[in-house]
């Protein structure tokens, strides 16, 4: 059980603290509700450019990290599809310097010229590095845009293309900045050796006198897919990889917690029965993984592997959805749910290990409606009954239309 | 109401040295280390079990973790899938390192499950199967694996200096190739275990929360003399390469960005210099606010990340700056960084600046004592190394009381630039 206590400022912004008196640390975690999502198709890559320009400097504080280091701090942040986070850990005596930190720059990010023309630089590195330099690197690229034509999901959170990054306007950066980071569209968690009502103080003396309103416009939603969909494609790459996708409902839904348990089945830990079947039994691949994106938009069902040497990509699908047949009709035994109950519980105690994952946590399941989720997650996937991993299986994976990708090797060993 | 001075940063409070739990010793009957670090807020319980089985020892490379993997696969009685499907039933997380002389096994459950899972990893560690088709699906793997990495300039890079720096037929310059992943038998992997997978030079850490009886159950099925020993292993030493030039520049075509590899030979562990200069190097690049990070992305936007490492070894250590870079601009970044070198050696570092660094050092030792089976990680490869699981308290002295003199002498010790060896993959 993570206990915490939860108050919300006049304007807007959710302060959530969890005490945890073993540490002598404390972590600050400042979520925006904001990601590719948020973004128009001819700046794409904006809400992660942000990201980075979040740490150039306030209007009074013009170098963010110096000041965090000399209170013995760290920090660092991610931007998702649907969510920027940023969390700094402190000795617990210096946290107001977080709070100084953070307020400043939600209030007045400074955002020159100079600072975006570097930092277009870094991030233009970042899309190299993460994209153009690694076989397989447009793989987010080209899987998104196949299972997507109108959301913003369709594209990357790295963006589309690095010109999308060097070529956005300061004015529409500025103007996405204040759109979106916001007292009301922001969640602030404090977790660790820290007094609730003490900080609660610190959250209005610093965040309270913020006067601004998030304007966040309406997101296309996706058409559902009527029609299944195939992409092809040749790289320079030792290995055919194998790319199945499938819709699936958002993070609210009860699927989502069913399908999280049926991808287990399917692919969590080597016994899983993707796993053990097509890498260990009958090899056809170096490796396989089943996954769901969790977005908070209706999100995806992935299957990807890498195929062995002189596998076709017909016969390695044709095992995959064999597996994914026998799921749905005849859905899991005994043993597995049992296995899958344990791995939770694992995972649950994992998770109140680490200062950073909690407050992150905690943060998350709030900008889904419910901090307490944190807690009662668990109990919602305890519920889950075999009979809905078959039906859901059924409807998403079979019934369903789906997206294939075919990414093929031009240089086969 | 007084106003909100939002210029001025509120007040920062001293930072003292964490709490170290103590690291329990005791010597099993067979002579193995036995360490125990209680601590944490979860019935969590860690293991890692350390052998002398590291890739120095053997004959090829690959052999080491192959062996490291194999174990996994087969006991008497029990198959791979077996084997997997009891290791995941009890939400079990098994892992293992191959690095230097020790191969390290680890893993970590739920503690009132540990003596559900321990027999079967005792079992492994002491009379694996092997069994074939394991280990060629297992070969077939690294295989492609290898490939794929390989189609990755930055890895080739590093893969490839690694070989550079030494001499042929060192063990520290070995690196895995197509060739000789092929010529990975059955033979090799039972020979090795049974030469390196005994009692000799063990050690065993249990971090967490323990029960006695996890404790005990350990101690049953490590504290025996379960085989022979083999003859005593003398450590392996490095032995450089010298290189005609200073600078190695390899094309790899379709590369978007430069790789850089700069390498220098760093202080053995016990050498006077090797902690103050952990402290040096951390202004130097070991930081996201360091002399690197802040001139070549932060003022160039140059890249998304450069950093010096400071690889402490009882023997073999280094000093390793990375980068991947602009591809058109890596001659002004390895210029830049020996203009930061000869800053260090050359400038006083300032009063505020090494304030602050000491300040972020000391809450960076606070934050890796969060908790105990994940401080076991920073604390394991100084103990195989020879070193003092309190290492950390004599850095945080050193940290107290290092002066700016001190920094830019041991600069003009570890920082001259000609001594570095360069590699470029662009």
């Amino acid at each position: 059980m993570i206990e915490f206590q939860r108050h919300v400022l006049k304007n807007g912004l959710r302060v959530i603290v969890h005490q945890d008196t073993s540490s002598p640390l404390a972590v600050v975690n400042v979520l925006y509700k904001v990601g590719s999502r948020n973004e128009d198709p001819e700046h794409t890559g904006l809400a992660h450019l942000l990201e980075h320009l979040m740490f150039e400097g306030s209007d009074h504080i013009e170098d963010f990290d110096s000041p965090l280091q000399a209170a013995g701090g760290e920090n660092n942040a991610f931007t998702d599809e649907d969510i920027t986070n940023y969390y700094i850990t402190v000795p617990a005596q210096n946290l107001e310097t977080a709070f100084w930190l953070e307020s400043d720059r939600m209030k007045c990010l400074t955002l020159s010229d100079e600072s975006i023309s570097v930092q277009k630089g870094v991030v233009i590195e970042e899309f190299n590095q993460r994209c153009r330099n690694v076989p397989y690197g447009d793989m987010a690229h080209l899987s998104h845009s196949l299972a997507y034509k109108v959301h913003p999901y369709r594209w990357p959170v790295i963006g589309l293309d690095v010109s999308h990054i060097a070529d956005v306007p300061n004015e529409v950066i500025r103007a996405f900045y204040e759109k979106h980071y916001a007292p009301d569209n922001a969640i602030l968690v404090v977790a660790g050796n820290v007094d609730p009502q003490r900080v609660f103080a610190m959250a209005e003396k610093w965040f309270g006198d913020i006067d601004k309103h998030s304007n966040v416009a309406i997101i296309p939603q996706e058409p559902v897919q009527t029609e299944s969909r195939f992409l092809e494609v040749t790289r320079d790459v030792p290995s055919d990889v194998l790319k199945m996708i499938y819709h699936m409902s958002d993070h609210h839904s009860r699927e989502y917690y069913i399908m999280d348990i049926a991808t287990d089945i399917l692919s969590d830990g080597t016994s899983s029965r993707l796993i053990n079947r097509l890498t260990k039994k009958q090899p056809m691949m170096t490796d396989v993984d089943c996954g769901i994106s969790g977005n908070v938009d209706p999100g995806l069902v992935n299957v990807h592997g890498t195929l062995l040497p002189g596998i076709s990509f017909t016969d390695a699908e044709a095992v995959v959805r064999e597996e994914i047949e026998k799921l749905a009709n005849e859905g899991a035994t005994e043993y597995e749910l049992q296995k899958v109950k344990n791995r939770t519980e694992a995972t649950r105690v994992c998770g109140a290990i680490m200062l950073t994952v909690k407050a992150r946590e905690l943060a998350f399941m709030e900008s889904l409606g419910d901090a307490n989720l944190i807690n009662t997650e668990f109990d919602i996937y305890n519920t889950v009954t075999n009979q809905e991993i078959k039906e859901t299986v059924g409807k998403l994976m079979i019934d369903s239309p789906a997206s294939i990708l075919h990414y093929k090797a031009n240089t086969k060993a | 109401m007084t106003t909100l001075d939002r210029s001025k940063q509120p007040e920062i409070l001293g930072i003292e040295m964490p709490n170290i739990p103590l690291l329990e010793h005791t010597t099993l009957s067979n002579g193995a280390d036995l360490y125990v670090m209680h601590g944490g807020t979860q019935p969590i319980t860690r293991v890692d079990i350390c052998l002398n089985a590291g890739p120095h020892r053997a004959k090829k490379a690959g052999v080491a973790h192959a062996t490291s993997v194999m174990i996994g696969e087969g006991i008497p009685g029990m198959n791979s899938e077996q084997i997997a499907e009891k290791i995941d039933f009890y939400g079990a997380q098994m892992w293992q390192r191959s690095t230097g002389a020790y191969t390290v096994i680890s893993f970590f459950v739920l503690d009132k499950f540990l003596c559900d899972v321990l027999p079967i990893i005792e079992q492994m560690i002491k009379c694996p199967t092997f069994p074939q088709k394991e280990i060629d699906i297992y070969l077939k793997k690294e295989l492609q694996q290898l490939r794929i990495k390989l189609k990755k300039p930055s890895f080739f890079a590093a893969h490839t200096f690694t070989n550079l720096l030494y001499e042929e037929g060192c063990v520290y310059g070995r690196v895995s190739t197509e060739e000789n992943i092929k010529s990975i038998t059955r033979d090799d992997i039972v020979a090795f275990h049974k030469e390196t997978y005994t009692p000799q030079s063990l050690k065993i850490f249990i971090s967490g929360q323990p029960s006695q009886r996890s404790i005990d159950e350990v101690t049953r099925a490590f504290g025996s003399q379960w085989c022979d020993n083999a003859d005593s292993f003398t450590r392996a030493m490095p032995v450089y390469r010298q290189w005609e030039t200073q600078t190695k520049i390899i094309d790899f075509p379709g590369a978007m960005q430069a790789s850089i590899h700069m390498d220098k030979v760093s202080p053995n562990l016990d050498h006077p210099d090797s902690i103050p200069l952990n402290i040096a190097n951390t202004i130097f690049g070991g930081y996201f606010g360091s002399r690197l990070m802040s001139n070549i992305r932060e003022e160039k936007g140059l890249t998304y990340g450069i950093g010096s490492t400071l690889i402490v070894r009882n023997n073999g250590g280094h000093i390793r700056i990375t980068s991947e870079v602009e591809p058109t601009k890596y001659d002004i970044v390895v210029k830049e960084i020996a203009n930061e070198m000869n800053r260090m050696r050359n400038e006083l570092v300032g009063e505020d600046e090494l304030l602050m660094v000491k300040n972020y050092m000391k809450g960076s030792i606070m934050s890796k004592y969060e908790t105990v089976i994940v401080s076991i990680d920073n604390l394991i490869p100084i103990i195989l190394e020879g070193g003092s699981y309190r290492r950390d308290c004599e850095i945080y002295n050193m940290i107290e009381k290092i002066t700016a003199e001190e920094i830019m002498e041991l600069s003009n010790r570890y920082f001259i630039p000609e001594d570095y060896k360069i590699l470029i993959v662009k």
